[in-house]
């Protein structure tokens, strides 16, 4: 790979906001209709890190909560992954941090963090503050809103400034 | 780099052995640079013709990293930059890395529409599921005001039940007194002690007494430290218009005058050497105007004090004791402790403690500054921002107060580790996990008492 393109890959439960995060990020937009990811979406954004230009190959998996061979396949070469949860939904968040496990089986050395999507709606969550602040404990943990923004590009920066 | 329609050999015997029609394929072929060397196949039906080599050269080395040049790797259902939904078959062909994309669009609607259904029903169940909780959670809160309200109003028929208990029949008059007096909030701000009201009764008597010659007892029963809520410049009037009437009738005789706090009544009974007689019983039983009666100061005096008996729904009677008569004049009163807070805070010992405000509008509320001011405390008025999360957690503040239309920051501090107390204070209560990330929530009238109680527990 040239010297500054990096794939990273979204994983992440169905309907968490894995595409609608990508959506936010590389094209400032946000759709309120679910529209579900089969196989995987390839997308591209250019940014500045610390080491300078970057291309981020972004690779969004169709929604799971477990990888099968074909989603592992996708995972190969990764350097960054970003789990994705639905702070709604407190399922998810298990199933991210299962996702997380599995995924290391391909890709152990890839920087992760753990996005958990739906802030705008934190009237409706299940994920506690304290649970969040347990989780911190172990990875680096963003709330976000692909509807209103929040935390979206601070959570794609912060991966890419990890990445060597 | 080449352009074609027709597939190469090798791609189209690949393709009839998958039984698809080459119609439905493009193939890219890169060198070991990932110059792009020929497209061919279906490059419009997927289209690829508005990619440019370098660009298509740069994407396929960024899809292809971590993947074999070699071993004829496939990655089905891929949804390209440019919208098309590929399964890419990868080969080598001679020196070359062939990718051989396999139009998928046509499938992709139907298994869309199957995986989406699917889907969606699994997120209607759990939405079913939260409205359920909601719809409990609701049904538990209204029963848990309910029940609240219960207690309080049990408590004040409690106290009304024992104050009126505490009236005897000739007292009944007091009844709606008492019940208007419950009406009253802690915070009236007219308390006197007993001993105060004792201390202002003595100074009317030395100032009326002056050179008279009566013998004047004054004997007060109750507890000076006992707190009463009334109006203290009435209580005067009233018991310097008693004794004036008193020392007007009985010029040379002995008087005693004795106060007496019996809950839920204030009692002056006053007794003297002479009798009221009928017309003067008039004046104070009717508080008929002096006019009416005989130009005599002493029932001038009495009209007065029945005008302000009325006034005061107060209640006077008379009757003979020995060769003494007694007037006895009761006025209803609660006993309340004064507004503990100001006084409390004083004493908390809540110096040193820090205290931020994230309020909208911190100042507006000159009582709950005030009483922070009294409390000793060490409190800051911050904006409310973003960067309050930061800055609480690298200041770490003993507690940080919020608006509760902000009160997703407090969420935001808790689960980034703010081990500090958090209180949201106005009128929205917070619900679920924001409600959950609090210690508390307070209007700003009981803010203060909270911090008292809670900050001197906190290390």
């Amino acid at each position: 790979m040239s010297e500054r393109t990096r794939k990273i890959c979204l994983i992440g439960d169905f309907g968490v906001g894995k595409t609608s995060l990508v959506s936010r990020f590389v094209s400032q937009v946000f759709s309120e209709k679910y529209l579900t990811t089969v196989g995987v979406k390839i997308d591209t954004k250019q940014l500045q890190t610390a080491a300078g230009d970057l291309k981020l190959v972004i690779w969004d998996l169709a929604g799971k909560n477990a990888l099968d061979a074909v989603r592992l396949n996708y995972l190969k070469g990764a350097s960054g992954l970003m789990i994705v949860a639905d702070g709604t939904r407190e399922s998810t968040v298990r199933s991210a941090l299962s996702l997380l496990q599995q995924s290391r089986q391909v890709i152990p050395d890839a920087q992760s963090l753990l996005l958990v999507n739906k802030f705008d709606l934190i009237a409706e969550w299940e994920v506690s503050a304290a649970a969040l602040a347990e989780l911190r404990r172990a990875l680096t943990v963003f709330q976000c809103s692909a509807k209103t923004g929040e935390g979206v590009e601070a959570a794609f920066q912060t991966l890419a400034d990890r990445m060597p | 780099m080449s352009t074609s329609d027709a597939l190469p050999a090798r791609l189209s015997r690949y393709l009839d052995q998958l039984q698809i029609s080459p119609t439905k394929a493009a193939a890219l072929c890169f060198n070991a640079e990932w110059v792009l060397q020929r497209r061919c196949g279906a490059c419009a039906q997927l289209q690829l013709e508005a990619l440019d080599d370098a660009l298509l050269g740069d994407l396929f080395r960024a899809i292809w990293t971590g993947y074999s040049r070699t071993r004829g790797e496939q990655l089905p259902m891929m949804t390209l930059p440019n919208g098309a939904v590929v399964d890419v078959h990868q080969m080598a062909l001679g020196d070359q890395v062939a990718f051989l994309l396999i139009d998928r669009r046509s499938e992709l609607a139907e298994r869309q529409a199957l995986q989406q259904a699917e889907q969606e029903a699994h997120l209607e169940v759990h939405a079913q599921r939260r409205r359920q909780r909601e719809t409990r959670a609701e049904l538990s809160r209204v029963q848990s005001a309910l029940q609240a309200a219960e207690r309080r109003n049990t408590a004040l028929l409690t106290w009304l039940e024992w104050s009126t208990r505490l009236l005897g029949p000739e007292q009944s008059w007091a009844a709606p007194v008492l019940r208007r007096a419950a009406g009253l909030e802690v915070g009236v701000p007219r308390f006197r002690s007993f001993g105060e009201l004792c201390e202002e009764f003595r100074l009317e008597l030395a100032r009326q007494r002056g050179s008279r010659r009566q013998n004047v007892r004054l004997l007060f029963e109750g507890h000076p430290a006992q707190t009463v809520a009334c109006d203290p410049a009435s209580l005067r009037h009233l018991f310097a218009l008693a004794l004036a009437q008193s020392l007007e009738r009985n010029a040379h005789g002995d008087i005693d005058i004795s106060v007496a706090l019996n809950l839920p009544l204030l009692q002056l009974r006053i007794g003297d050497e002479l009798p009221l007689l009928a017309r003067e019983r008039l004046c104070l039983w009717d508080g008929l105007s002096p006019e009416r009666g005989d130009d005599g100061r002493s029932e001038r005096l009495l009209a007065l004090l029945g005008m302000e008996l009325k006034r005061l729904q107060a209640r006077a009677t008379w009757r003979s004791v020995g060769s003494r008569g007694e007037l006895t004049i009761s006025l209803a009163c609660i006993d309340t402790d004064p507004n503990q807070i100001t006084q409390s805070l004083k004493n908390a010992g809540l110096r040193g403690r820090t205290v931020w405000l994230a309020l909208t509008d911190p100042k507006a509320d000159p009582v709950l500054n005030a009483q922070l001011d009294a409390s000793g405390a060490q409190w800051t008025a911050l904006a409310l921002q973003a960067a309050l999360v930061d800055t609480a957690l690298r200041d770490a503040p003993d507690c940080v107060v919020i608006d509760s239309r902000h009160a997703k920051l407090a969420f935001e501090l808790r689960s980034r580790g703010y081990r500090g107390l958090l209180v949201s204070l106005g009128p929205l209560l917070p619900t679920g996990v924001v409600a959950g990330a609090l210690d508390s929530h307070c209007d700003s009238s009981e803010l203060c008492a909270w911090l008292v109680r809670n900050l001197q527990r906190t290390p």
